[in-house]
This record gives structure tokens, sequence and C-alpha cells, in this order.
């Protein structure tokens, strides 16, 4: 069935449709419709789950990993300065091993206060060891919400589905919504296997590990990062079989030719697919590619599609003071297991901070700018700041 | 990347491979948690020993018929003394550290009426006796008394003066305190128990003593204080001067009675205050005359207001020296007294000051209190202070006569008599069964070192599990507060003072069920497990468990390591730590 | 694909508006795209919204800088925001007036204009107060209309499915602002 649904609605229904059995979450623009959505579909008898409400996120994502122990699918929703405060609990969920699903809607790090869209707060769990799946629209952030349990229960770990304030949080447009039986049949109930707390056979869960074993259980934690790359390959074919829509950990947009190829991820993708159209119809050999998955880092397929390219920009609508936007310095690591010959130039672009707009012409500038360099001359270039 | 050590984990995170059940924790305690059931502190001041934590737990549920059930183990007249009973137990309520006492004489008259207007009656299903007892005297302590013997299978014969039974309740108490209807409602609840009801028969003189003697195996003596006292000072014979009591029974008879324009009444009782409000309630201008403080006064602080409220005046601190006038009553010459040692504990001793004023008045009521008549009473009897000298369970020496009430040392109150009846009823029992009758005998009935006794409290598993009985009383310091909100107390609806001044209808609007069971759920039901399951919750060895049988929770002592929590998480002291000494 | 931007006043219902006319035209078959300009939203505090209409998806997600029509709630607005900047030379004005068109026509000057009283159809219908009406669902009639992006009978379909009450009240008011569009 096909609705006009905003990105906010459209996680919700994801979830609901997953069949999740307890939603935690704790209200914060631009998230909070979220779980207003939820709210409402389980007063209405939609949704099948408790709704607890919390304090603080903190909280919200200890009750999720509660709630998983205890062999149930688990979701909440936040964004920026909540999803800074969930952070020990994304570390605790990965080192618990359980499969909690939530959607952080990206928002600008205060100071000063911002409520737009900007990437610094997902980004900055990057080394939790929860799975980020950065999407560009609304049907995308329906179908990955489903998908992230998918991937979640498969590998053990927890998900995140990322969407950017505003631009698909409160942004209505067509989604096609899966009926519930066909997402069940693709997304069978969570099945725990032992790892969950039964009182009738009572364990000890999370207790102190030496050191003569602390580091096996992070290499497990990697092993099993490593393995959710097929993971995610796999889910997106199945899904795709299943329900007609494809996506990709990385995907290449007239990139065969290009002589730039631009890095994009979120919405700046969506909009890059047109910017991209737009330069080639005046005759410049643009390309786009969008990288899905920040972790795991989908090195190879970079590598690969980037290979023996001339030119790449990354628009980063984040950065790490003191170093680079994050995506250009994940695509520089990848890009340097290629040979010299093979390895191309790579520039970085900060763009769109705060809910700054990336357009078309954004788009456009940061291309000229990169064809018309010889070299890239600094690591990262501030897109439009006013005074530099 | 390649994995290396021979080592690995079996799971994918921390957990242990075996059941931790093997690992039996329990060896590490040094003390460990005992369910307990305390004593709330309302329950240990009330005369009758109500369950005031049960019934406020069935209340705050909307069980009202098992609520009222619950009283009456304890007193058969909820309704009455849900409105006339001066409720200790309110003053020693732990919510009074909290926010403000729970206002439990309301709930109970609520259940009481429930049970009224329900058509409650007694289950009475215990085999019959054969034994013979008769009740001298139909007020609260000899109705009380029948109650239990009746239920307990007794044939009970119940002998009074007047043509309705209910003594004081009926002719000392205004009815815009106790409307009749109630009384009338509580009472033929008892007589469909099968009581027998010898009404206006006065024992001594229509039936003599020695004949109550002879015919019944046990008797029960209550037959109240009527004796006026009187004061003696100039000018006392004037007419116009009134007793207190015969004034109210007039009054309670529906007659009207003589009274003047300009009333004064002296004393300091609720005697006083019920005079001088029923006084203006025939539109008198009337004013109280005590010797003593306000602070000092024994009525009750509550009506003490109501009167002031609808008009009463006071004078303190002042004693009458002479009745002015020719042959009636004009006037009064008073005397100003100061008090010596007067402090929180002493009411202190009144001392002319030799100042002396005059007021106008036509009537003057005497409130200062009435002694046990001995004429009235068999000749075996003795006295210790005027009052009848009883054993520890009303029984008079070692005769088949137990006394209550009134002419027995206890405060004179509805609430003191319905006590010293169920007393003298377990005495009966207790003396026809050839049981002993000492001091101890009471003991499973008693609540901790407090004299009353509880039926409920020590004898039922309603609606709590009742389990290591304890003799101490439940104080604030033992509660986790922090489970409870705090909340004000229900306003009880009260008629404006003008309206109430002229009529004799009950003063209090009676609650409806919503503010009832509003306030049933501030009650913290202290020292008694209410199955809430915070210590099954917080217990962090997961060994606190469901009991089976439905006593609330057993503790896993294999797995309690003593940790306490639940003791801590306790939101009403009925789990306590005790020290291991195996 | 055409653009239009929304002005109105923070609780008019600019943003709703948007949207139902977005859930209108997806219903006619179209795409559509429609968001609010992110802001603090006040009571009374100048609001924009936005609205994609597409026979394909729409997948530029950046902000309107240059819209084909612009539907303004409320007149007052006129000297407060500059209202038309961006507006494609021979876009339609649609706007809430009793006056009728061409009383604009000198202000906005290369403009299609088009006035609607939705202000008072609104009141007629109750929606919202005399003082305060909701004049977003009149509004739109009136874009149906003027622009011909939608037919009135999937408009007032996405009104009933899309407000949160007095569906058949907002539905007649569309219909009647559809009647009553003052063009030139």
């Amino acid at each position: 069935m096909k609705k006009v649904l905003t990105g906010n609605q459209a996680v919700a229904y994801g979830a609901m449709l997953s069949d999740v059995k307890v939603v935690a979450a704790y209200p914060i623009t631009p998230q909070t419709t979220i779980i207003e959505t939820l709210a409402d579909m389980q007063a209405e008898g939609i949704g099948d789950f408790d709704y607890i409400r919390v304090e603080s996120e903190h909280s919200a994502l200890s009750v999720c990993i509660g709630a998983s122990m205890g062999g149930v699918r688990a979701f909440t929703a936040t964004s920026g300065q909540g999803l800074f405060l969930m952070h020990e609990m994304l570390h605790y969920a990965t080192g618990a091993r359980v499969p909690v699903v939530l959607a952080n809607v990206n928002r600008a790090p205060a100071l000063p206060w911002n409520i737009w869209s900007d990437q610094t707060d997902s980004i900055s769990q990057r080394d939790t060891g929860c799975i980020q799946l950065y999407c560009e629209g609304n049907q995308e952030v329906l179908d990955t919400t489903i998908m992230a349990f998918k991937i979640a229960e498969t590998v053990r770990l927890p998900a995140m589905v990322i969407l950017d304030a505003f631009w698909l949080s409160h942004t209505s447009e067509p989604v096609d919504i899966p009926e519930k039986e066909a997402v069940q049949k693709f997304l069978p109930s969570f099945d725990p296997g032992d790892m969950w707390l039964d009182p009738e056979n009572p364990r000890t869960f999370g207790s102190v590990s030496m050191s003569d074993v602390y580091m096996e259980f992070r290499w497990l934690i990697q092993r099993d990062m490593e393995r959710a790359k097929g993971v995610i390959s796999e889910t997106h074919t199945e899904f795709g079989n299943l329900f007609g829509r494809n996506y990709h950990q990385v995907e290449g947009y007239l990139t065969d030719d290009a002589e730039v190829v631009i890095v994009c991820s979120g919405t700046v993708a969506s909009t890059g697919r047109v910017a991209v159209e737009v330069l080639r119809s005046e005759g410049k050999k643009a390309g786009m590619l969008k990288v899905k998955t920040l972790r795991p880092f989908p090195s190879d397929e970079v590598k690969n599609a980037l290979r023996d390219k001339e030119k790449v920009a990354v628009i980063d609508r984040n950065f790490s003071p003191g170093a680079q936007g994050v995506w250009a310095q994940e695509i520089r690591s990848a890009l340097y297991e290629l040979a010299d010959s093979e390895r191309p130039l790579l520039y970085g672009y900060i763009a769109g901070l705060g809910g700054r707009d990336i357009n078309i012409g954004t788009i456009r500038d940061i291309y000229e700018r990169t064809s018309q360099s010889e070299t890239p001359e600094d690591a990262d270039i501030w897109v439009g700041v006013k005074y530099v | 990347m390649k994995h290396i050590d021979q080592k690995v984990p079996t799971t994918l995170c921390a957990i242990s491979t075996t059941s931790s059940a093997v690992n039996k924790t329990g060896s590490w305690r040094f003390s460990r948690p005992v369910f307990i059931d305390s004593i709330p502190p309302c329950s240990y001041e009330c005369p009758a020993g109500e369950d005031v934590a049960g019934f406020m737990y069935l209340a705050a549920n909307g069980r009202f018929e098992e609520a009222w059930r619950l009283i009456i183990k304890d007193n058969p007249f909820p309704a009455i003394t849900g409105r006339v009973c001066f409720h200790g137990c309110e003053a020693k309520c732990n919510r009074a550290e909290h926010d403000e006492a729970v206002s439990i004489n309301s709930v109970e008259r609520y259940i009481g009426d429930y049970g009224l207007n329900h058509g409650l009656t007694v289950n009475n299903n215990s085999a019959k006796r054969g034994e013979k007892v008769a009740i001298v005297g139909a007020g609260p302590a000899g109705l009380t008394a029948s109650y239990y013997l009746r239920l307990w299978g007794y044939h009970v014969t119940i002998f009074d003066s007047s043509a309705l039974p209910g003594g004081l309740m009926r002719y000392g108490i205004p009815s815009y305190r106790l409307p009749k209807e109630i009384l009338d409602g509580e009472i033929s609840r008892l007589r469909q128990m099968g009581l027998n009801f010898k009404m206006g028969t006065t024992v001594g003189k229509d039936i003599s003593w020695n004949k109550i003697d002879r015919q019944f195996d046990a008797v029960f003596v209550a037959i109240g204080a009527h004796r006026e006292a009187t004061l003696k000072v100039k000018g006392i014979e004037k007419k116009g001067i009134l007793n207190a009591l015969r004034f109210l029974r007039e009054v309670n008879l529906g007659r009207q009675p003589v009274l003047g324009k300009r009333v004064a009444v002296i004393g300091g009782g609720n005697s006083a205050i019920d005079c001088a409000r029923v006084s203006r309630r025939f539109d008198a201008n009337v004013t109280i005359i005590y010797r003593r403080r306000e602070a000092k006064m024994p009525a009750n602080a509550e009506e003490i207001k109501m009167a002031r409220e609808e008009g009463v005046q006071f004078l303190f601190q002042a004693v009458p020296l002479e009745v002015c006038g020719n042959e009636t009553v004009a006037g009064l010459r008073l005397q100003k007294v100061a008090l010596k040692n007067a402090n929180s504990s002493d009411r202190g001793q009144p001392v002319p000051t030799g100042e002396t004023f005059y007021i106008d008045c036509d009537t003057l009521i005497l409130a200062i209190g009435e002694d046990v008549n001995k004429e009235d009473l068999p000749r075996h009897i003795t006295y210790k202070r005027n009052r009848v000298e009883t054993g520890h369970m009303g029984r008079i020496g070692d005769s088949k006569f137990f006394a209550g009430g009134d002419i027995i040392d206890t405060p004179r109150t509805v609430t003191h008599a319905i006590a010293s009846g169920k007393r003298g009823a377990v005495g009966i029992d207790r003396f026809l069964a050839g049981l002993p009758l000492g001091k101890s005998s009471l003991d499973p009935y008693r609540l901790g070192d407090s004299e009353n006794i509880s039926f409920s409290l020590t004898t039922s598993t309603v609606p709590f599990p009742k389990r290591n009985r304890t003799r101490e009383v439940v104080n604030y310091s033992n509660l986790n507060p922090f489970y409870f909100d705090r909340r004000p107390r229900m306003k009880t609806g009260i008629i404006p003072a003008e309206e109430r001044a002229r009529s004799f209808q009950d003063v209090v609007i009676s609650p409806i069920e919503e503010e009832v069971t509003t306030e049933a759920r501030r009650c913290f039901n202290c020292g008694s497990c209410t199955g809430c399951g915070n210590c099954y919750l917080f217990c962090p060895d997961l060994c606190v468990k469901n009991d089976p049988d439905g006593n609330g929770y057993t503790v896993d002592m294999d797995y309690c390591k003593g940790c306490g929590i639940c003791v801590q998480e306790c939101p009403r002291g009925a789990i306590k730590m005790e020290f291991v000494r195996e | 694909m055409i653009e239009i931007r929304f002005h109105g006043r923070g609780g008019q219902g600019a943003v709703v508006a948007s949207k139902l006319l977005a859930h209108a035209v997806f219903l006619d078959g179209k795409y559509c795209q429609s968001f609010p300009a992110f802001g603090v939203e006040r009571r009374g505090a100048p609001v924009t919204a936005f609205l994609r209409v597409d026979d394909r998806p729409v997948r530029v997600r950046t902000q309107i800088y240059a819209p084909d029509h612009i539907v303004i709630l409320d007149p007052l607005l006129v000297d407060q925001v500059p209202l038309t900047k961006g507006l494609k030379p021979g876009g339609t004005v649609i706007l809430n007036s009793s006056k009728s068109a061409v009383e604009f026509k000198s202000f906005f000057k290369g403009f299609r204009i088009a006035t609607v009283p939705a202000a008072e159809i609104a009141i007629r219908y109750h929606l919202g107060s005399p003082r305060f009406p909701i004049v977003n669902t009149a509004i739109l009639g009136a874009v149906a209309r003027a622009l011909g992006i939608v037919p009135i009978e999937s408009l007032v379909k996405a009104i009933k499915i899309g407000v949160p009450a007095h569906a058949e009240d907002n539905a007649e008011a569309a219909r009647e602002a559809y009647r009553a569009v003052n063009d030139e």
C-alpha cells in the first residue's frame, strides 16, 4: 500500500512491521514524531508491543538491551544529543551482543544549539560496534529499518538506521508500505538461540573478563562485523527479490566513464543523482558514488568502484576536528590499498553542517573545483564558509 | 585478519557456559531476610484493634464488602464508629510524617454505610452452645459482648431498662453526630443474629440480680454511669439547672427541652460540647465555661471547632461561685482561676485568683461527668476509685459476672466500650470453657504490649499473609517513603455552620466512592506485605519467589546472599534482616 | 517538476496545506515531496512550507529557491515577508483575500494573480475561530482551481483523510473556495 509519509513515520512503520516487542524512547527533536507515531500505533493496537517511557536516552537504550537480552525484538530512536547520551550503552549493546535496532535522525551537535541535519552525531558512534546504515529517501528508511533487524539478528550486533533531520524526518513523500505478512516471511520472529536471560536456566551474563579472554571477545565482535558485510549484501539481495527494491552498500551512478566521482551519503546522494545528471547534460563527466554503510565499512566495494578513477570528491556533512571529514578519511584509507597507478586523487569537502543546504549548485561547485584542481592542496575544503 | 590463540571463547559474549544455579550463593550469607508482620500504629492505637491497613487495602481496590467483613471481626458497628469514634488512629498515622494522616475515619464510615446500604449480614455459622449468657445493659459494650457471644454460639439475653437498645449511642449522642437510622440499622443486624432482647426491664428492680445469677451461666454487666455529679455552689438548687445526660436524653427522645435564651454549659468534655451544640439548635445563645485552657479540654478538637463555628462561645479558666436569680437561674457569678503546674503532660491545677465576674444566663447545664450508681449493681461488686473493680478480662472477682463499658476503669468512649465488650466476651467464652483468665490469656489476640485485642490482625490472613507476627509497632523510619508520593488528605465534606446549627441532620457529608478509594490508596499499609513485588523485582539473585500457596513471597535460601536489598526496597517494612547464627 | 511555496503564519496551517496538497497529487498518481521550512515555528510568526510535484520520483532534496507558484495564506504578510523572492516570471500568486485579483496587479507585477476569500469561507465553516480562522483547506481549493494541478475530487479526498478534525467542513470549504476563485 502506498502512502504519503514523512521519514519519521516511515521509521515507525518499519519498526511496527518488524513486529518489535519493546519500544523504549525519550523524545528529542527531530526524532520525536517517530516515537509519537509508534505510541499511537501501540495505543490503537496496530502494533503489538510494550511502549516504555524512560527518563533519558541512556535508559531508553538500556531498556532495549534488557528487552533484547530477555529474548525479544527491541527498538528505540533518537537524535543528536540523545545519541551522545546513549553512547555508553551502545558500546554495552555491542559487548552484550544484543541486536537492538535504533533509528537516529542526524542532528548537529550543540553548541551552538542546532536541530538541523549533520552527521556528526552518528559518526561519533563509529567505534561502538554498531552497524550504521545511511538512507537517502523515505522508502529506503522504511525498508532499511526492516532489514536492520535481520542484519543485526544474524550477526548479533546492534544496528542504527540513519536519516537526515528534516530532509527526511519531516519531509512527506510517497512510500510503499509492505504487507505485514510479507515482512514476516522476510523477517521471522527473533530467535535469541540460547543467548537470553532464561529464568529456567540461570547463567551469568556480562561478568568480568580478565585480560586473558577480553581480547578474544573483542575479536569476536570484529569477526562478526566483517561477516556483516556479506550479511548486509545477502539481506539487500533477499529484500530486493521479495519486494522489488534494491539497495547496495556502495552504489555507483553514472560512474563508468566519470572523471570526477562525487562520494555522497544520506540525502546528499539523492540530490547527487540529479546533480550529476545536470552536469552530464552540460557535457561534464561527473559520477556519483553512494555509500550506505559506514560500519562495517565496505572497503572492497569502495576500492573496486573507485579503482582507476581520476579524481574522487568526498562530501562530508560532518567533520572530525583536527582531522578531516570522516567519510573522506575512511575512503582514503580504503584507497591506500590500491596500487599507485590505480589510485585516484581524493578531495575532501566539508559541506552542509548544521542543516546548511547542499543543493545542485553546491555539488556543481564541488565538481568544478575538483575538476580544475591538479592536486588536492588541503586535506579538506570547507564549502561556502563565509570567513576563511 | 588472523586469529592465533588456541583458546577461543565458546560464547559471543561473557556468558557462563554452565548454569549459574550450581553456584549456591546462599553460603555467602551473614544475615537473611525474614518476612514479618509488624503492628501498624493505627491498629495499635485502636481500642477495637481494627486491621486498618487491611481494610484500607480492600477499600482502595473497591472491595468494600470484604473490607466491611474485615472490620466486623473486631467492631460490630463500623457505621457508628465511622461517625463518633475520635480516631486516635489518625493521630498515630505514619502518613502524618509524610504529608497528612490518612482519613481513616471517613473510610471506615463509608465502609460501614456500605454494609448498611447493601444489607450485609453477619455469617453466623459456628456450632450452637448450650450455655446461656445474660447481658445487662444494651449500650455499645453490652451489644458488642452479645454480638461476639452469639457469634460463638451462646444463648444471649440482653436486659435494658430503656425502650430501645443502644444506650448512650441512642440517648446520649445527638443525632447530628449519629443519625438514629444508622444506629437502628447497625443494631437490627445484631437482632438478625438471634439475640433475645428484654427491653424495658431493669435488672435489680423488674428482675433480681439473684435470679439472673441463677438462670444464666455467665453475666456481662454494662449498665453505664448515671449518677449525676453536682456542683457545690450557692444557688445550685434553683430552677433552670439541667443535667447534661438527662438533657441530651430528652432531646434524643424527641421531646422539646425546657431551655432559655441564654444557656451556660459547665464542663470541658464531649458532653459539654454536645449540650452546647444541641442548645444552639434550639436557637439559644450558648457559652461553655471551663476551668482550664482550651488546649486542655478533654473534648475532641474537631468537635470544639465545629461548636465554635456554630456560634458557641467559650469562657476559659473560670469556675462558678454562685447561681444568681430568685427562684430560677438569672445569671452566674464566676471566679477567674490560674493554672498551676500546667504543661504538656499535666492538665494543671486551677487555683482561685479572687477576681470575680458575672454573666447573664437563664439556663445552666452541668456537664461535669457522671459516676457509677452503686445501688443499681449487685452487692458483691467491689469498687476502686468509684469504678467496678475487674480482673484482666473484665471478670468481677471469682464470680460469673463480667463488666464493661462506663462502669469499669476505661475511657468513656463508644470505641472503648466496644473494646471492653469484646474483652468481656472473650473472658466469658474462656470462663465457660473452663480456661484460665490470667494476664497472658489474651496474648494471642493482643497487638504487642497494647491492652487492645484484635481478631483480624491476629487470626485473619485476609487481605495480607500474616507471618512471623512481631510485637513491634511500625514507625515511619521503618518504611521506604520513596515509594509513596505526597498527596493531601481528603477533604471531609462538612455542612456549612449556619445550616448545621439549624438542623439535627448529620453534619458530615458522606464521601463518595472515588474519594474513599483515593484516600484508601494513601494508606501505607504499614508492616504488611501487600504483594507489591518490590522484593521480587529487586532481588539480584532472583531468589525471592512467589509463594506457591499464595502466601506472599518466599526466599530461596540456596541463593540468597543476604544483601538486604529486599529489606531496603520494601515500601512498608514487612521484611527484616536477621543475623545468621548457624 | 512544479515547485510551490506556501506562506502563512504559525497556526494557520501552511505546513498541513503543503502536506494535504502532496497527498492530493499523490492520489492523482503523481509524485510529490512536501516539507516545512525547518525552523522553530511559533504561533503567529511567518511560516513557509514547500511542495514539489512531478511525474517521476522527486530525488532532489534541497530547499526551493525559485518556486513556480506561491500560495499566501495571510494577506498581512505582504508587508512583512519578501513573498515573491525567487518566484519564476509568469508564476502564479494565490492569495487569501476578499479583494479581486486586479487590485493586486501593481503589487505582484509580472505574475498571474488569483484571490480567494479563504478567511470568510473558513469562518463560515467554523474552521478555527472568527479571530483566527484556519484557512489552509479553503485556500487549497483555490490552488486546485488556479493551478489545475489536481482535480478537486482528489483534493477533497486527501482533505478528508488528512485533517485531524471536521473533515466534512474542511472538504466543503475547499469546494467552495474552488468555486470562489477570482483571477484576472
